[in-house]
């Protein structure tokens, strides 16, 4: 039910939700979309619904004691590097306002209408380089570009708040005073703390001990009892939660509305299985504003939910059955060549799969009159592997950036300092994607991998940038077998068989590749180009009003129709194997 | 008004889509009692318009409402042809083999009726006519169900005949329930032999109902020369991982079952390095083998009942037993899978696996259609799969294919030697176990000694 590329999703439960959302009154709209949200994930478990709803009460009563600990503390911060930075921030956002915010979600103006407007220009901006790349894309390793350290990481920084405080901001505060505000729980330990503002740390912590503890016990207990027992999309809703007390507390969030708002965004349909991890602020929850929904950000939303419907079922779903097979034979009698193929195909399953269901997402906020939330942005362009993870999974990254990064020091206390932050950054990431071994192997890999070209081969890949390109086209793909794989022998057994002067297999057919390539090539080339040229989605997109573009997704959009109804989920026509 | 037309205007795609759904499900509501008719949707998941792409995917296309066309196919007609005269010959022989759906949920009368029409179907072949003259008329071996009794596994058998059970002897839907395993692990023990049966002669057990009675023994690889082993995706595994291709034909693609068994275009391969594509009717009609080893089941669990794929099941083995006059025809019982799976997966699980193999062991009738079940060999006590031997559940892994083979070479029947030795060619010093070799080896599989 709640996979979105399922029949019973988009036939069922999608217009109906959308007719009545659309009939709701747009000031009334998150009470619907909360409804909504309550059907669909009681589908799934009725149990796990409880612990949501439970968790989003207690969340929302720390968060009404750190509002209360906030409004009762004087008006903190200093701003002391306010003026370097309002120009920067003004640059910010004039950038933001004209990107993807007003391009995907506002109503088009007229003449845009007729033109067809320049979608997407961030994805432009990552082709030409330009300064928009940077501000809206980057994450740990901000200060990449040397001698520009300081001001890139104010960017970051700076970009942020941009979306969490436009709506304060509005209110003729000065421009650069969040920045500065938000540079501060240190700054806030060392003074004399009000009572009030000490309840409202307390609440805090109290809030954030809560959500991690309860993940780090679902997690445990799906570990070590039953795998079902981690509730449905928990790790992302969590960190919405954990993300919306951090901002009240910051200041971030300024206005709070009710329960009903607040609630509507931690448990949103859209979001609740594999993010984005969208801020309160992103999803203008903090204003009183309506939902309004305009036919032209539907339309949008409709061209991203099948394009990303795509990647899913007619790509990733396919290159699945490739992994599944090789999972089948065992990764002991494989041949080295169907091993390698398999490392490229599981990284392509995994990046469409993820890529098209952020797409989906995306473009069923926009439906119901959200603006769009990135989350990836052609991640195998990268020049290195820090680039790489400053396209992928956007929103992940950034959070693990705004609040474990930067309030450990980020980059600024010193190399060795850095070094310290990105490993428990980077481990902290494997953690979050699964509590097996193999996951924490895999984030002090990266991490470990980030550091040495931040560190040792920065020149190098700055002098021949193929190094980074090689890294990863080589690394990645190995990095996501480790990724893959979570009984740590069969995942020796599996890098033996890429690298086989280890040793030996049991049983290879030494030409078991071949059959897979010819079946699997036609998926195989389609992932590559579309992975290696961004230009193909980035046209798509911007000429989604082209009739043959029109045409081309209208068939996609019935294809994959055939493949959800030919394939599984038809439990009477079951013939798979 | 003028606003709500230059709003639509501004979403094509959103419209298109609402567009082409309509016209979809016209389409659908057009040949929904013609060529969509045996299409079935469920209504609270899937739109109307899914039994468009469910004919797609079975070369039924949309403009064929439009057209008139009903899509035949030549393969299908003369398996109807086929399977007509099968039910032609039956009814001028004593097997009235059709007698069965008098009752709704339980097969009693094809169960038992079964073994006759296959032993009228044997008859072409003249190897073994005279072994088996009807010994017990047909009517007398209709049982009475009511007087059936449920066994300690739930299980309906007739008291007369132990060997016997009644194919669909759970209650309703339990098919579609996942029980743990120890409530049915051990169930297919009925149709295996008791540990301490002893067999007076060297071909007895083997669900025989008359005549002479054979017991499975040791081949060596030549057996396979004249072998054909027909299957699914697991079949196609013990061809390529199994080292199977170099000594019998195999005919496998993955997804084929006991529906589409005949007209499916499957990949053949031979022991000379033949590779081609052909279906098996079309197989069976060109060429002759001595054994086929028959290996489908797992796809179908999800279509219900088992009855029905009871009486798919043995109507495929007449036909083949009509094309292959010569052949000891092998059921190969569905492989159980492995624990993980069955207690998570609604269809395919070991419950589900075991009343379909219940039901089509009794079809095995000893003489020149057996039953050979490898799970005693793949699963723990429980009845599930060694994990260790798969990685998905279902599918044994690349290294563990050997290990069937290996069940194969140790678990055959000859009836002489021209069924071991079959048309291959033999190699110099090939050990040919005599038919008089003592049979104190390998009781293992059968069951069959309560007939006298």
């Amino acid at each position: 039910m709640i996979v979105f590329s399922g029949t019973e999703f988009i036939f069922r439960f999608l217009p109906v939700f959308l007719v009545v959302y659309y009939l709701t009154p747009a000031r009334h709209r998150d009470i619907t979309l909360l409804l909504g949200s309550i059907f669909v994930y009681a589908t799934v478990d009725i149990r796990y619904l409880l612990l949501l709803l439970a968790l989003t009460a207690i969340n929302y009563y720390l968060g009404e004691r750190i509002l209360a600990g906030r409004s009762g503390a004087p008006a903190a911060a200093q701003p002391e590097r306010v003026q370097p930075e309002s120009e920067q921030l003004e640059r910010v956002r004039e950038l933001f306002r004209s990107g993807i915010r007003s391009e995907v979600s506002a109503d088009p103006s007229p003449r845009e209408q007729e033109t067809g407007p320049a979608f997407a220009p961030e994805h432009e901006a990552a082709d030409g380089g330009t300064t928009g790349e940077i501000i809206f894309h980057d994450i740990f390793a901000e200060e990449e570009a040397a001698g520009k350290e300081r001001e890139k990481a104010a960017f970051a920084e700076a970009k942020a708040h941009l979306m969490e405080s436009l709506a304060a901001k509005e209110k003729k505060k000065p421009a650069a005073e969040k920045p500065a505000e938000r540079k501060r729980p240190e700054k806030r330990e060392t003074g004399n703390v009000p009572a009030a503002q000490l309840a409202g740390r307390t609440a805090l912590l109290l809030a954030v001990v809560i959500d991690v503890a309860s993940l780090i016990l679902c997690k445990y207990l799906a570990l070590k009892v039953q795998s079902f027992i981690l509730p449905l999309g928990m790790s992302f809703y969590i960190f919405k939660m954990i993300s919306y007390q951090a901002d009240l507390y910051r200041g971030v969030i300024t206005h709070r509305p009710g329960f009903v708002r607040t609630a509507a965004y931690f448990t949103m349909f859209p979001q609740i299985t594999q993010g984005p991890i969208m801020r309160y602020g992103e999803g203008e929850f903090d204003s009183e504003k309506p939902r309004r929904v305009s036919a032209f950000s539907i339309e949008n939303g409709v061209v991203f939910f099948v394009i990303g419907l795509s990647f899913k079922v007619l790509l990733a779903d396919r290159l699945g059955i490739l992994w599944n097979e090789i999972a089948k034979i065992g990764y002991e009698s494989i041949s080295t060549p169907l091993a390698w193929m398999g490392a490229f195909c599981y990284s392509f399953q995994l990046y469409f799969d993820f890529w098209g269901y952020s797409l989906m997402a995306g473009g069923l906020g926009l439906m119901l009159g959200f603006p769009f939330i990135m989350d990836f942005r052609h991640p195998y362009l990268a020049d290195g592997i820090a680039d790489f993870y400053r396209r992928w999974h956007l929103t992940l990254g950034n959070w693990f950036r705004d609040y474990v990064y930067i309030p450990m020091g980020g980059s600024r206390k010193g190399a060795l300092r850095t070094i310290l932050n990105l490993l428990i950054v980077w481990g902290l990431t494997g953690l979050w994607h699964g509590g097996t071994l193999n996951f924490i192997i895999w984030g002090f890999v990266l991490g470990v991998l980030i550091i040495l070209e931040k560190f040792l081969l920065k020149g190098a890949m700055r002098a021949h940038p193929a190094i980074g390109h090689f890294h990863v086209w080589f690394f990645i793909p190995l990095t996501w077998v480790i990724f893959a794989i979570d009984d740590l022998k069969d995942l020796g057994m599996y890098f033996t068989r890429l690298f086989p002067f280890f040793g030996t297999g049991v049983a290879v057919n030494h030409l078991d590749f071949w059959p897979y390539l010819k079946l699997y090539l036609p998926y195989f080339v389609a992932a590559a180009l579309l992975s290696a040229m961004s230009q193909i989605f980035i046209r798509t997109v911007r000429n989604r009003r082209n009739p043959i573009v029109l045409l081309l997704l209208l068939v996609l959009f019935w294809v994959c129709v055939y493949y959800m109804v030919t394939t599984a989920g038809n439990a009477f026509m079951y013939f798979s194997f | 008004m003028k606003k709500f037309l230059r709003r639509l205007k501004q979403m094509p795609l959103f419209i298109l889509l609402l567009f082409s759904t309509g016209l979809l499900s016209l389409t659908a509501y057009a040949g929904k009692d013609k060529q969509y008719g045996e299409y079935e949707t469920d209504p609270v998941s899937e739109p109307f318009c899914a039994v468009v792409f469910q004919g797609l995917k079975d070369g039924i296309y949309p403009w064929d409402i439009l057209t008139g066309r009903v899509r035949t196919n030549e393969t299908e007609e003369h398996l109807e042809a086929l399977l007509s005269q099968l039910d032609a010959e039956g009814a001028g022989t004593a097997a009235a083999p059709k007698v069965t759906d008098n009752r709704d949920t339980s097969p009693v009368q094809e169960e038992t009726t079964e073994p006759e029409e296959h032993a009228d179907t044997t008859q072409p072949g003249g190897q073994e006519e005279e072994a088996q003259q009807e010994s017990t008329s047909p009517v007398e071996r209709i049982p009475d169900a009511e007087t059936w009794e449920e066994d300690e596994y739930g299980s309906l058998v007739d008291p007369d005949n132990p060997t016997h059970l009644l194919a669909d002897s759970m209650p309703e839907n339990v098919n579609h329930k996942v029980m743990p395993a120890v409530d049915y692990g051990v169930a297919n023990r009925q149709y295996m032999v008791a540990d301490d049966t002893v067999f007076n002669t060297d071909k007895a057990g083997l669900f025989a109902q008359n005549g002479e009675y054979y017991t499975f023994r040791e081949v060596n690889d030549v057996y396979f020369s004249d072998a054909l082993v027909i299957g699914d995706s697991r079949t196609v595994g013990l061809r390529e991982y199994g080292d199977l291709r170099p000594y019998a034909s195999v005919l496998a693609k993955e997804s084929l079952n006991v529906y589409n068994l005949f007209t499916k275009t499957l990949d053949f391969t031979t022991p000379d390095g033949t590779f081609e594509t052909t279906t098996l009717l079309d197989l069976l009609l060109s060429k002759q083998y001595r054994k086929v080893y028959l290996s489908v089941g797992i796809n179908e669990l999800g279509i219900p009942d088992t009855q029905t794929f009871y009486q798919k099941y043995r109507e495929a083995l007449g036909v083949i037993r009509q094309l292959q006059p010569d052949a000891i025809i092998y059921i190969q019982g569905i492989m159980h899978v492995s624990k993980q799976r069955s207690s998570t997966d609604k269809i395919f699980n070991n419950t589900c696996i075991v009343q379909r193999n219940t039901a089509i062991a009794s079809l095995a009738n000893g003489h020149d259609i057996f039953y050979l079940d490898m799970n005693p060999e793949f699963c723990d006590e429980n009845g599930d799969l060694y994990p260790e031997l798969s990685a998905d559940g279902i599918h044994l892994k690349a290294s563990a294919y050997s290990k069937w083979h290996e069940f194969l070479l140790a678990n055959a029947i000859y009836r002489d030697e021209d069924d071991y030795l079959g048309t291959g060619p033999i190699e110099e010093g090939v050990k040919i176990p005599g038919v008089t070799v003592p049979l104190e080896e390998e009781g293992g599989e059968e069951t069959g000694e309560e007939e006298d």
